[in-house]
């Protein structure tokens, strides 16, 4: 029932997204210098999280179990690249913005995850984290998704965010119930994950590109390149093109996808781009006119800690 | 009284080729082939994890997505390209088992075979799977479905309805990519979805 109400919420409402959408979507926040300095490193993380042999049941999060969140943790600590989003979920932007924590504060995102765990609430950045009793129910229940029905702290940390960010694609169902995290309570617009990003780890994020319209770079590559050497640049896809399916003729294009690019080359006339896409780093070779085709935002971040 | 005839014969073969597929009686009218997908594919990834997938109708061209230690590729081929040769000898996987398996796949209108990791509780299993659409033909605006076969390494419970079963929970369905999976044998079971993936 709720589902066929939040179809006929997203038709009625469309419109009124339509004409909202310039003032939600388009991104263009400060940008200011270069600077990638980690604020702690892995080795801090590893002997802080290794102190920790055991943890008890916590009292907030009913379903998370201990043993499986304490793996969880140490596995994100040393393996940062492994974190991965569910199969079939709209965890994409989180999972991508986790990037930052992982590899430039591991420390700040124990300390967070911990005190999450322990007491239910916990500053993050600019943020006041204290998520609904459904969210906290939830955590831990998350099956059938892959290697994420075992990472709890994963399913913590993502349902956390979704519960604490709104964007207009929430606007239709800002309330959480069970099964929410396929739904557009999760998703994540442009403007809200570079808002995430900047609010959180109090990174300086320049971005272009939006929802719906492709940003006006002639030279893509260039810009990537150029964006890649002085910062994290995260890149807004259209993944259904982008995994190339060509059975669907008349399928307008449209992001769906948060990625972390890791570096952009060219060779034999064609772009040679390592992303990660949660889980794995992946490498592909396409042509400059397909990249363009399949990006419409880039964000910068850097350091202003 | 031809016109007729034309016209009761169009709406016919319209009807047909959108009928969806009786898909266990698919498995079984196909299962030499499709069985050889599921044995060749299984050898193939003792070297390297992949992905097959045809990403146009007149499956000519293919995406390959080769899994190693540190990285996924992502390749796209025309699946007569001496490139594609040169890729498959440079992963040690074995040319002519890769042609096997795309010719096997050509032959029963197969898009993917792609390989699934699943927990059972915090126990990690995987399966192997490939995709088909549901209907040959669709109509203009109608949404494509796929239905996909999936062989499991063991035997599986199913309810009195061969719906899978959760193996640690036998009171709740089992979900596959978001979907309840039917039974076609104790190993073999499908399931249906509108991607392919």
């Amino acid at each position: 029932m709720k589902k066929y109400f939040t179809t006929k919420a997203i038709y009625i409402l469309l419109p009124f997204f339509l004409l909202l959408l310039p003032f939600n979507s388009f991104s263009f926040l400060k940008y200011s210098g270069k600077d990638l300095t980690p604020i702690s490193t892995r080795e801090e993380a590893t002997t802080l999280v290794n102190s920790i042999n055991t943890l008890p049941a916590s009292t907030y999060w009913p379903s998370i179990q201990p043993d499986l969140f304490l793996q969880n943790i140490k596995k994100n600590i040393a393996e940062p690249l492994s974190i991965y989003e569910g199969s079939y979920l709209n965890f994409c932007g989180y999972a991508a913005l986790s990037y930052i924590p992982l590899h430039y504060d591991p420390v700040g995102y124990l300390k967070f995850i911990l005190e999450m765990y322990t007491t239910g609430k916990a500053h993050y950045g600019k943020v006041y984290f204290q998520p609904s009793q459904a969210v906290m129910k939830a955590a831990g229940t998350i099956k059938f998704k892959g290697v994420l029905d075992i990472n709890h702290a994963d399913q913590m940390w993502f349902l956390s965010l979704a519960d604490n960010f709104k964007g207009y694609l929430n606007l239709v169902n800002m309330r959480y119930d069970p099964g929410d995290e396929r739904t557009l309570w999760a998703a994540v617009n442009f403007a809200k994950f570079n808002l995430m990003i900047s609010k959180l780890f109090n990174y300086s994020v320049h971005s272009i590109g939006s929802d719906i319209i492709r940003p006006k770079i002639n030279d893509i590559y260039s810009y990537l390149k150029k964006q890649l050497e002085s910062g994290i640049t995260f890149m807004y896809v259209d993944n259904y093109i982008l995994t190339l399916k060509k059975h669907h003729f008349l399928r307008p294009a449209f992001p769906t996808h948060f990625i972390v690019l890791l570096d952009i080359y060219y060779s034999d006339g064609l772009i040679n781009m390592t992303y990660w896409d949660y889980g794995f780093r992946t490498f592909i070779k396409i042509t400059p006119s397909f990249l363009k085709k399949i990006v419409f935002g880039i964000s910068h971040c850097t350091n202003i800690n | 009284m031809i016109r007729n005839y034309i016209s009761i014969m169009i709406v016919f073969v319209v009807v047909v080729s959108c009928s969806s597929r009786n898909i266990t009686e698919y498995y079984y009218r196909n299962q030499r082939v499709l069985d050889s997908i599921h044995a060749n594919y299984k050898s193939l990834i003792t070297e390297n994890g992949f992905t097959l997938f045809f990403k146009d109708r007149s499956y000519k061209s293919i995406t390959l997505e080769i899994f190693t230690d540190s990285l996924k590729y992502i390749y796209y081929f025309k699946i007569n390209e001496a490139r594609l040769y040169d890729t498959l000898l440079k992963y040690k996987f074995k040319p002519n088992d890769f042609y096997l398996l795309m010719n096997d796949m050509i032959r029963v209108r197969s898009l993917w075979v792609a390989k699934l990791d699943y927990y059972v509780g915090s126990k990690k299993e995987n399966l192997i799977y490939i995709s088909f659409r549901s209907r040959p033909v669709r109509f203009f605006f109608s949404q494509q479905k796929y239905f996909m076969i999936n062989w499991f390494q063991k035997p599986q419970y199913y309810d009195h309805r061969g719906i899978l079963l959760d193996e640690k929970l036998q009171s709740a369905y089992r979900e596959l990519n978001d979907r309840t999976s039917h039974r076609i044998n104790d190993t073999v079971a499908y399931r249906i979805s509108n991607r392919f993936r």
